[in-house]
């Protein structure tokens, strides 16, 4: 079966996982999404001309569309649809409870593939695209920049991250206040083991700066859904704790206290202006992909 | 804390195994890792608490478990101060004490009383103690007594005695008393240990242990340092003079001075000076002796520290020869002539008596301590009858066959089957002498019975009561010992006259006639030298056995006594009077030289000896040798409860996480 047959797959992250390097995954990821995408009838992509505008002090001058030049002796930059001149700061949670799959692909690195994807896709947007790598301390951070070279460090930037420590998210909102001003997009890639009260504290101040923030939480289907046999001792892969738990419970209590929690989590952010998205892990990306397109075009 | 037997603690490795299991368990697959607790039930997280909690209890009641095993295998016993226990462990104290003569030098007996009444004084409440007197014969004068005014007045009036103690056999005997007793036992031995005592083999001092039950040893020496003695060691007569040997053990020339009284009277005193150590002999000529026994005392001057042993008693018999009846058919015969010349050449006390057969009153037979016939075959049956009852009443027979003896089937007086009759019944080859029993008192020279040619014998068939003594080279026995009742007759199975065999020129003939005749007259039980401590056998002989006065003057026995058979201790020195049928003897008993020896054991064999049975079981022998200030507790008894009790525990602990797992 070719590829281009069946733009699906590609998207498949256990498929993706088999890609080693990062960038390859985002380029396939967003190049299959974007060809499913014209297929789609609802949705357009920003790569198609929108409008001419006189160019201005400060543009750049890739932009100005050289043959109106020939033709009138004007300068005009040549826009697109969903071209915003906006930026994306994606958070990327590499705790320790980040690890966890059954899947055969973590949620770290479903979280990396998404991350990628999505700084690919701002890219080919011309959105400047920045990062902020968290566990229970900010792990690495990159500016937003609109440059293709600066987007090879950031992909090498997420790349690299692994699934250790615990999570804090107070420290990478902070930082992200304290390094950002402008207005912008910002993707919080997590599963968000925390409590929904403390995560609304957190975010509420980028609320009050304007930015628009999206949640992505990232889910193992075993973490939606577990099936037990027997009883079992679960291990907390942050803190070290061990809880013996029945079948009983983790087969019918468990998911439905997963289901409260993400819709506590679900309604802090519809309280802030925000966007949640649930995304199971063992789906493929495009469903994610597709979440940020509406999310962005709605901001706009 | 102390343990018994600490290689059992070795059994504590077997901790590893729960242990392990445990970690084995604890590393099940069943363990998971989960992204988060957080959405957790909180009760799942105590359930797995406590249920941790019940799992490390779990193991802690199973190591313990191993822990109490190997500690009660262990036998641990606490140890505490004396006065705190209660009769834990009781100990038997087996306090023997030496009253040989050696302990009557100096204060030597008098010290052994104050060690026995400190050892008595140290005992714990619970411990018994047996008292035990040991010299010639072992005497118990409190058998596990645990009252010290009891025991202590078993002490009194005791005095040491004449006897000799072999620390060999004593240890032989208290082997004995150890095997019987269940209770750890502390052996007290105060004695002045003298070297001769010990046995030529050393182990024979240490006694056997079955590792029931511990045992100690502690010596108690009396005697200090070397002390000198001289004593008498023998008194002989040579014909009208008598000798005394005096042995030295002291250093230094000294005047010795020796006395002798015969019958009670003061014969003659003679002085010289003794060198150093040695032996001198004192000799007293021209000595006049009463007729039959005369009892010889001689005593030594100076008195020393042994002065027992100063002097010495011996009897000097001086008595008529003693008839021995001689039956024959004819007085004038070669056999008579060849009986009584052997008789009296082998200076026997006996000399043969001729009297024909025809003219013998069976009634004057008891009056012999011992007859011979010439020929058996002579004796006709009234005679016979006479000489049955006078066997069965203890008298003895030497008889030989001969002519008379060819018509008989069947020997008179023994009832022994003649193989043949008439010259059909002799064996008429040259036959050599084969097999001769040499244990037997009367063949002590036997070898030379290979020497005597038997041309012709008769074939006797010896009954149950007959023992084959010399033996043909074709099996037949050519001497017998036919016993009946308490009596014994030796029979030879040909003639004594020369003709058939030549035994009676032969030189054993006269050795064979005297040893004959001290076994048939029983004079080997009737020595007249005892040593103290010795035993006297006086065999039941008609309707009475005899009796005996000791020195002191007093009948031993009582009158029932003197109708059985008696084994009489000679204890005291002095000359003991035996009365038995028709005869009267004097015995003179004086102490054995051995116990005048003054050497002692070295400090370091004494110690050797402790270490030989301490060396049995170090530990244990310590722990009970020790003066008695703290007592060991045993505390298995009280593992072995608290083992149940976590057993049982365990079974319900372990039953629980079962149950816990088939609800889950």
């Amino acid at each position: 079966m070719r590829q281009e047959g069946n733009p699906a797959r590609l998207l498949d992250p256990q498929v993706l996982a088999g890609l080693t390097n990062l960038e390859l995954v985002a380029r396939t990821v967003v190049e299959g999404f974007i060809v499913g995408l014209h297929r789609s009838p609802i949705f357009g992509f920003s790569q198609e001309f929108a409008e001419y505008r006189p160019y201005a002090e400060g543009d750049d001058p890739r932009f100005i569309d050289w043959n109106v030049y020939a033709r009138t002796d004007r300068t005009y930059i040549k826009r697109f649809q969903g071209e915003t001149n906006s930026h994306l700061m994606i958070l990327l949670d590499t705790s320790a409870s980040m690890g966890f799959g059954t899947t055969g692909v973590s949620k770290l690195r479903y979280g990396q593939f998404l991350a990628a994807s999505l700084a690919f896709l701002a890219a080919r947007q011309h959105d400047a695209v920045g990062a902020i790598v968290f566990a229970d301390e900010v792990l690495d951070y990159r500016p937003p920049s609109g440059r293709h070279g600066k987007l090879q460090g950031l992909l090498h930037c997420i790349d690299r991250a692994t699934a250790a420590r615990g999570t804090n998210l107070s420290k990478p909102f902070s930082r992200f206040q304290e390094h950002i001003s402008r207005r912008g997009l910002v993707a919080v890639i997590s599963d968000f083991y925390c409590d929904p009260a403390e995560m609304l504290e957190r975010v509420r101040p980028l609320a009050f700066q304007g930015q628009d923030v999206i949640l992505f939480q990232l889910l193992d289907p075993a973490e939606l859904q577990p099936t037990l046999a027997y009883p079992t001792l679960l291990e907390d892969m942050e803190t070290g704790d061990a809880v013996e738990v029945s079948p009983r419970f983790m087969n019918s209590e468990y998911p439905e206290r997963v289901r409260l929690h993400i819709n506590g989590l679900r309604d802090a952010a519809k309280g802030l202006g925000a966007d949640h998205k649930l995304v199971n892990t063992s789906e493929p990306l495009d469903q994610a992909l597709r979440e940020y397109l509406i999310f962005r075009q709605r901001r706009r | 804390m102390n343990l018994l037997a600490p290689l059992f603690l070795l059994g504590l490795g077997a901790v590893a195994l729960p242990l392990w299991l445990h970690r084995l368990t604890v590393q099940s697959p069943e363990r998971e890792a989960f992204s988060s607790s957080m959405l957790l039930e909180a009760s799942e997280q105590r359930i797995h608490l406590r249920r941790k909690l019940r799992y490390l209890l779990l193991l802690a009641l199973r190591v313990s478990l191993l822990i109490l095993l190997a500690l009660a295998f262990a036998g641990p016993v606490i140890r505490f101060p004396a006065r705190m226990v209660e009769n834990t462990s009781t100990v038997l104290h087996l306090v023997v004490i030496d009253n040989s003569f050696s302990m009557q030098a100096g204060d030597r007996f008098s010290k052994a009383m104050s060690e026995a009444r400190s050892v008595i004084e140290e005992m714990q409440p619970g411990d018994g103690c047996s008292l035990i007197l040991a010299g010639a014969a072992t005497t118990f004068l409190a058998d596990n007594e645990s009252d010290p005014a009891v025991l202590v007045a078993a002490l009194a009036a005791l005095e040491p005695g004449d006897g000799r103690l072999d620390l060999g056999a004593l240890m032989a005997t208290l082997d004995g008393i150890v095997s019987e007793t269940r209770d750890d036992i502390l052996l007290h031995l105060i004695s002045d240990f003298q070297a001769s005592g010990v046995p030529a083999r050393f182990s024979e001092l240490v006694p056997e242990q079955d590792g029931e039950r511990r045992v100690g040893l502690r010596l108690h020496p009396v005697a200090s340092g070397l002390e000198g003695n001289r004593f008498v060691s023998q008194v002989r007569r040579d014909q009208g003079e008598l000798e005394v040997s005096v042995r030295s053990r002291a250093d230094g020339p000294v005047e010795v001075h020796l006395s002798i009284t015969i019958n009670g009277e003061n014969r003659q005193e003679l002085s010289k000076t003794q060198e150093g150590e040695g032996e001198i002999l004192f000799r007293f000529p021209d000595q006049a002796f009463a007729r039959g026994d005369n009892r010889v005392t001689a005593e030594l001057l100076p008195e020393d520290a042994w002065s027992g042993d100063n002097r010495y008693h011996a009897v000097i018999d001086n008595s008529d020869l003693k008839p021995v009846l001689l039956l024959t058919t004819d007085p004038s015969s070669r056999a008579v002539t060849y009986l009584e010349t052997a008789l009296a050449t082998g200076l026997t006390d006996y000399r043969a008596e001729p009297v024909r057969i025809a003219d013998l009153d069976p009634r004057i037979l008891q009056r012999y301590a011992w007859i011979m016939i010439e020929d058996l075959g002579a004796v006709n049956g009234t005679l016979a009858t006479a000489l049955i009852g006078y066997l069965e009443n203890g008298g003895a027979i030497l008889a030989a066959l001969g002519e008379h003896t060819l018509t008989r089937a069947v020997l008179p007086v023994g009832g022994q089957a003649v193989a043949a009759s008439g010259f059909n019944s002799m064996v008429t080859e040259g036959r050599m002498v084969a097999r001769i029993d040499t244990s037997h008192p009367v063949l002590k020279q036997g070898a030379s019975w290979r020497n005597v040619n038997i041309a012709n014998m008769f074939v006797i068939q010896g009954g149950a009561d007959d023992r084959g003594l010399v033996f043909m080279d074709n099996g037949d026995p050519l001497l017998l010992e036919h016993r009946r009742g308490s009596g014994r007759m030796l029979l030879f199975a040909s003639s004594l006259d020369n003709t058939w065999n030549d035994l009676p020129v032969h030189p054993v003939f006269v050795s064979f006639l005297s040893e004959a005749g001290i076994f048939l007259a029983e004079e080997d039980s009737l020595e007249r030298q005892r040593l103290a401590g010795s035993s006297l056998v006086l065999q039941q002989a008609g309707y009475a056995s005899g009796q005996v006065i000791d020195p002191e003057g007093h009948t031993i026995l009582t009158l029932a006594d003197t109708r059985l058979s008696q084994e009489i201790p000679l204890n005291r020195k002095g000359f003991y009077q035996v009365y038995t049928p028709g005869r009267e003897r004097l015995i003179a008993v004086n102490t054995d030289p051995r116990e005048s020896e003054p050497v002692i054991m070295s400090e370091a064999a004494m110690q050797a000896w402790q270490d030989a049975v301490t060396g049995r079981k170090a530990d244990d022998s310590a722990a009970i040798s020790a003066p008695a200030e703290t007592a060991d507790l045993p505390i298995w008894e009280w593992i072995l409860v608290l083992l149940v009790i976590i057993a049982l525990l365990e079974s319900l602990l372990g039953n629980a996480h079962l149950v816990y797992r088939a609800g889950s």
